[in-house]
């Protein structure tokens, strides 16, 4: 009779399996079907980066191009250095950028009062909302040579003003400067969500230990955020080839003296081809930093993965 | 050369009669003693408009700086006319200058558009991605009308390897290079609109000229973040400047830009103007443009290339002759699309926008009463004592987008005379010695791609003397060499002999 | 002892708010800066630059936007309505995409994990997506052009909101649901979703501020301006500017470029496009609030 029982249940469980995941498959129907319109039918593009492409003639009957659409990124001096800069100021910026929204959101949850809260989270979304060329202009009133308030500083206490936009040597530092006031606030919220998503009694918890603040942000939140800080961080990797244009092309003015600090893959590719309108080289270049992204990042979730399976993207 | 300018007046003129007189009879329409392949198409589309059936519609796309909220009120004003005489509807997509690159690129992805201005991208650059089509039949076959509008000469300027590919513009092909002054200020110290000045007088103006006024700037940047871009060097259709003719185009050997002295020379001026606090610190950094620096008082002066069309509080002055680059006509010109679904009505659509008069003045200066009204002296006026920027369609002030702006009314700023001068200017102004060859890249594309890159580096903060001569220069050559400018320029020099041989 | 604990917490709470205020500074300052511009007579703004007060104040720039009226408030309107229909779709398809991948009864769940996280990597270049959108689906000039390329869905938010489900939603309240005889639909629409509103915020609010900033849909896929968004305006007039103060082509006549928006109206309409949202935001936050639910469930 047991045994009936638990055979019964096997069958109807057997089929609430099936139904369950008809259930779940057909509810992810249209995101699937988004997918593979608006990515997957255009990677065939891809192709692209390896032919001579003839608008007239279309992306399957332009004539191959072998990999001479690649070799532009390579011959020139400036190959190393681009590559460089592209690596560095991802990796500074993913650096910086998480650590300081998730300094931010832990703050944010340990504040105190409705008020306040809210209007410093409001304000410090600011800066996202203004693009770039718009940035830049700001940019410009603070480091013009004439009038920069940076220089009215400097003249202040006595120093020679400063010509920022002839200097290379200053870029890294404004261009992180800037990356982190324009997206702080944005990227503190995802982690302020999973911050205040974090089992209340858990703190309780701790606090019952005798943890003080700090040593509840250690026990705590921080283990509470590790799986969003891994998945965050994962997906920034994937990215490391690529830089945000506006960055790197509008905030240094175009001016092309400091190129040597402000030239990324990206800006790169924008400068040389202008004039040639090469599609097959540009997305010779996109592909490029996809396949080395690609290959990064399953180098690091082969990682995570190894160390903390929970965590890894897939 | 006078008789030649009359001659067109008068085709102008018998042009306009045609056209009235098209209007009234139907059957005469579209290319009533033209030639064969329009001709045709002519015809059967003139049935059938007579019929009322089968209207041929034509995407039609051109670049505009000013908002054209009424295009669409202009484009059914066109339709008007067009679908009844010719039986062609026109779309007309007017897309903002800034946007135009990248805009344009696309439509020509598909069969979206089917006239379409090519601007912005160097004529062979599209002939070589395949995104135009050959024209070199239709236009042999066009009507006289049409094929007297430009002469066989002036056609070279926008065929590659002897093949048509784009119709010019109406437009000044070459440039005045002058200084242009604040009219007061001018006035104060005598100098005369259309005054000759040398690089010294230039100097010996500006010296005390900026004693005067020491919070104004001596000079305000032309190209942006430069004095001006352009002044007697030729790049033979490469914006980049990666091997040039110097000498106004004079020579037919071609030289890295850094070492011609014309640049140096003017780079030297620069410098020192720049030292004496002359030019806007901020320069490399500039966002602001020209005129409304000289108009708000903040700049005396300005180095500008120019046609025959004046600019609101300034007076121009002349350093040097008019002349043009070898690319000077395929810098904008009318093409069709290679995806056109329809190049017979295409072609046909662009024979109207050349040749119909009623088109052109619709299309130029938009919906008499609504856009403009007409002066005694034969200009136009906005209405209401608006500006190109909000009147609802500003065409007028951009006669030098449009097709075949000739056939239609000159803006009063620019006098009654406007397009007649533009015609004369265009006639006696010197032609490069390379005129009409286009460099195709294919060969040298990665070392021209690296170039690029230097020259981006370099070239306009030598112009805008922020930097010092003789140490940049050395700097930048050195770059370039690794970059392989050598081959760039030895492949330039190779298709320009090349093409040289063949005329 | 509870004394000095308490006064210890008074303390850190001040310096927290301390702390906070000078993030603030630095993040509204420039901002502050372009509101003066744009206030700013616009002679005296090419003169002696931007300042944080106006050193002559003139609306003139408001005025003039006013005046050009119906297209900045055309392009607001299809700002708002691109943004409400577009976050309401796009969060709607991610977690009904998330939901799925986040329970470990899924088969093939690391697959489709892999299947969305290709799509952050590769993507085919504009042209192919271009010659899609505008070939297959005709959305060319349409509103519908400025929603479903490349926004509507992002892989990121999609594993955003997977971790969440994995992290947050227990196993056990499912399979309460379950043996309670809901349907998959009903334990992700009236269980799951209550306690996931802080994601839901975040999702909504990121997806929308994506739709509020883009301007790259109206670049590539409306020549009609009558279509453009507030941001795509601001960008063309820029782009515009750009372009015909850079001297680059020879055909430029300088008439076009004495017409241009100065600065005051660039900085004009940069100010009219970020105060919607910061009106907006406060009310978002209402759903950032503490996960009671998870506590709930195990207590």
């Amino acid at each position: 009779m047991e045994k009936q029982t638990t055979i019964a249940a096997k069958k109807r469980g057997r089929m609430g399996k099936w139904k369950m995941t008809i259930a779940l498959f057909s509810m992810m129907l249209p995101g699937f079907i988004y997918l593979i319109i608006n990515n997957y039918i255009p990677m065939a593009g891809l192709v692209i980066a390896f032919k001579r492409f003839d608008y007239s003639l279309g992306m399957w009957a332009s004539p191959w191009a072998g990999l001479s659409n690649f070799t532009y990124l390579f011959k020139t001096n400036d190959a190393m250095n681009i590559m460089r800069n592209t690596i560095l100021y991802n990796l500074v910026f993913i650096a910086l950028g998480h650590l300081v929204a998730v300094t931010v959101a832990i703050m944010l949850n340990f504040l105190r009062g409705n008020m306040n809260k809210k209007v410093y989270q409001t304000l410090i979304l600011v800066p996202y909302l203004i693009s770039m060329v718009v940035v830049s202009y700001i940019v410009f009133a603070f480091l013009s040579q004439e009038n920069g308030f940076v220089n009215k500083v400097i003249e202040a206490f006595g120093g020679q003003p400063i010509s920022w936009y002839t200097q290379a040597k200053y870029w890294p530092v404004i261009l992180t400067i800037v990356n982190l006031w324009k997206g702080f606030g944005y990227s503190s919220i995802i982690y302020y969500a999973t911050v205040i998503s974090i089992d209340s009694s858990l703190y309780e918890a701790a606090r019952v230990d005798g943890a003080g603040v700090w040593r509840q942000i250690w026990h705590v939140t921080l283990p509470g955020l590790r799986g969003t800080i891994i998945t965050m961080v994962l997906l920034a990797i994937g990215r490391m080839f690529y830089s945000d244009f506006g960055l790197f092309y509008q905030v240094p003015m175009r001016s092309g003296l400091i190129s040597s600090a402000t030239d990324t893959i990206d800006v790169y590719v924008y400068k040389a081809l202008t004039q040639l309108n090469d599609v097959g080289r540009a997305s010779a270049a996109g592909f490029l930093q996809s396949v080395l992204g690609f290959a990064l990042v399953l180098t690091v979730n082969f990682i995570v993965r190894k160390i903390d399976k929970e965590n890894a993207l897939f | 050369m006078k008789e030649e300018i009359w001659m067109r007046r008068g085709k102008r003129v018998l042009a306009g009669i045609c056209a009235a007189v098209m209007a009234f009879s139907l059957a005469a329409c579209s290319s009533g003693g033209s030639g064969e392949t329009s001709g045709a198409s002519g015809d059967a589309a003139g049935s059938s408009a007579e019929s009322g059936a089968e209207i041929k519609t034509v995407s039609f796309a051109l670049p505009t700086a000013y908002d054209t909220p009424d295009g669409e009120l202009v484009q059914d004003a066109i339709n008007a006319i067009t679908e009844e005489k010719y039986g062609i509807h026109f779309n007309i997509s007017y897309v903002a200058t800034g946007n135009w690159q990248q805009q344009s690129n696309l439509l020509l992805t598909g069969d979206e558009v089917d006239v379409v201005a090519l601007f912005m991208t160097p004529l062979a650059t599209y002939v070589k991605n395949g995104q135009v089509a050959d024209l070199t039949d239709y236009y042999a076959n066009a009507s006289e009308e049409f094929r007297s509008i430009w002469s066989e000469d002036e056609m070279k300027g926008t065929s590659i390897n002897g093949k048509i590919y784009g119709i010019p513009n109406f437009r000044n092909f070459g440039n005045y290079f002058g200084l242009n002054i604040d009219e007061e200020i001018a006035a104060e110290f005598g100098i005369e609109n259309g005054q000759k000045l040398t690089m010294e007088e230039v100097d010996a103006f500006l010296q005390e000229a900026h004693a005067k006024y020491p919070d104004r700037y001596g000079l305000a940047p032309q190209g942006g973040t430069c004095l001006i871009t352009q002044w007697t060097w030729d790049g033979l259709g490469d914006s980049n400047y990666i091997g040039v003719l110097s000498d106004r185009g004079q020579t037919t050997t071609v030289e890295n830009i850094f070492n011609t002295d014309d640049f140096v020379e003017f780079c030297t001026w620069a410098r020192k103007w720049y030292n004496e606090g002359m030019i806007m610190q901020d320069i490399l950094s500039n966002t602001e443009a020209w005129q409304p620096m000289i108009q708000n008082k903040k700049a005396i002066a300005a180095f500008d290339n120019y046609g025959v069309n004046a600019v609101a509080g300034m007076i121009r002055t002349v350093i040097i002759e008019p002349w043009s680059v070898s690319n000077s006509y395929s810098d904008l010109s009318y093409g069709i699309n290679a995806n056109s679904k329809d190049k017979d009505a295409a072609w046909q659509a662009m024979e109207i926008l050349y040749t119909d008069q009623e088109v052109s003045i619709l299309l130029n200066d938009g919906i008499e009463g609504t856009h403009y009204v007409k002066n005694e002296d034969g200009t136009i006026s906005f209405v209401d004592g608006k500006t190109a920027s909000d009147v609802g369609y500003g065409m007028a002030d951009l006669y030098w987008i449009t097709p075949y702006s000739a056939n239609s009314y000159p803006l009063d700023i620019n006098g009654p005379d406007f397009f007649t001068d533009l015609l004369e200017f265009n006639e006696n102004t010197q032609k490069s010695q390379a005129f009409g060859f286009a460099f195709d890249i294919t060969p040298v594309t990665d070392q021209y791609a690296a170039c690029s890159n230097i020259m981006l580096k370099y070239f306009k903060p030598l112009l805008s003397g922020a930097v010092d001569v003789e140490s940049t220069i050395q700097q930048a050559n050195e770059e370039l060499a690794a970059a392989g400018v050598d081959e760039v320029i030895a492949e330039k020099q190779r298709q320009l002999d090349e093409f040289l041989a063949q005329q | 002892m509870e004394i000095t604990m308490g006064s210890k917490r008074k303390g850190g709470q001040i310096v927290l708010n301390i702390i906070f205020v000078l993030l603030v500074v630095a993040a509204v300052a420039p901002f502050l800066l372009l509101l003066s511009s744009s206030l700013t007579d616009e002679a005296t703004l090419v003169q002696s630059g931007y300042n944080f007060i106006p050193k002559k104040f003139s609306l003139g720039s408001y005025i003039y936007l006013l005046d050009s009226g119906e297209k900045i408030m055309r392009g607001y309107g299809i700002t708002v309505f691109v943004t409400l229909v577009g976050t309401v779709l796009s969060v709607l398809f991610t977690i009904m995409f998330a939901y799925p991948l986040s329970r470990k009864e899924l088969p093939f769940r690391y697959l489709v994990s892999f299947f969305v996280f290709f799509t952050m990597l590769f993507n085919g270049g504009l042209i192919p997506s271009y010659m899609m959108w505008t070939q297959m689906f005709h959305v060319k000039n349409t509103l519908w052009a400025l929603i479903f390329p490349s926004l509507l869905m992002n892989g990121f938010y999609i594993i955003m909101m997977r971790s969440f489900f994995t992290a947050s939603i227990p196993d056990a309240l499912i399979e309460a649901a379950r043996i309670d005889g809901c349907g998959e639909y009903g334990i992700l629409f009236k269980i799951v979703l209550p306690l996931s509103k802080p994601m839901l915020a975040t999702i909504s609010l990121m997806v929308g501020l994506g739709y509020w900033n883009d301007w790259t849909n109206s670049l590539y896929y409306v020549t009609d301006e009558k279509l453009f968004s507030i941001q795509a305006i601001l960008n063309t007039i820029i782009t515009n500017i750009q372009f015909l103060t850079s001297g680059q082509s020879a055909a430029i006549q300088s008439s076009a470029a004495s017409a241009l928006p100065s600065v005051g109206i660039r900085m004009a309409i940069a100010v009219i496009g970020v105060i919607p949202v910061l009106c907006i935001y406060p009310f978002f936050q209402k759903y950032f609030v503490k996960g009671i639910v998870v506590g709930g469930v195990k207590g």
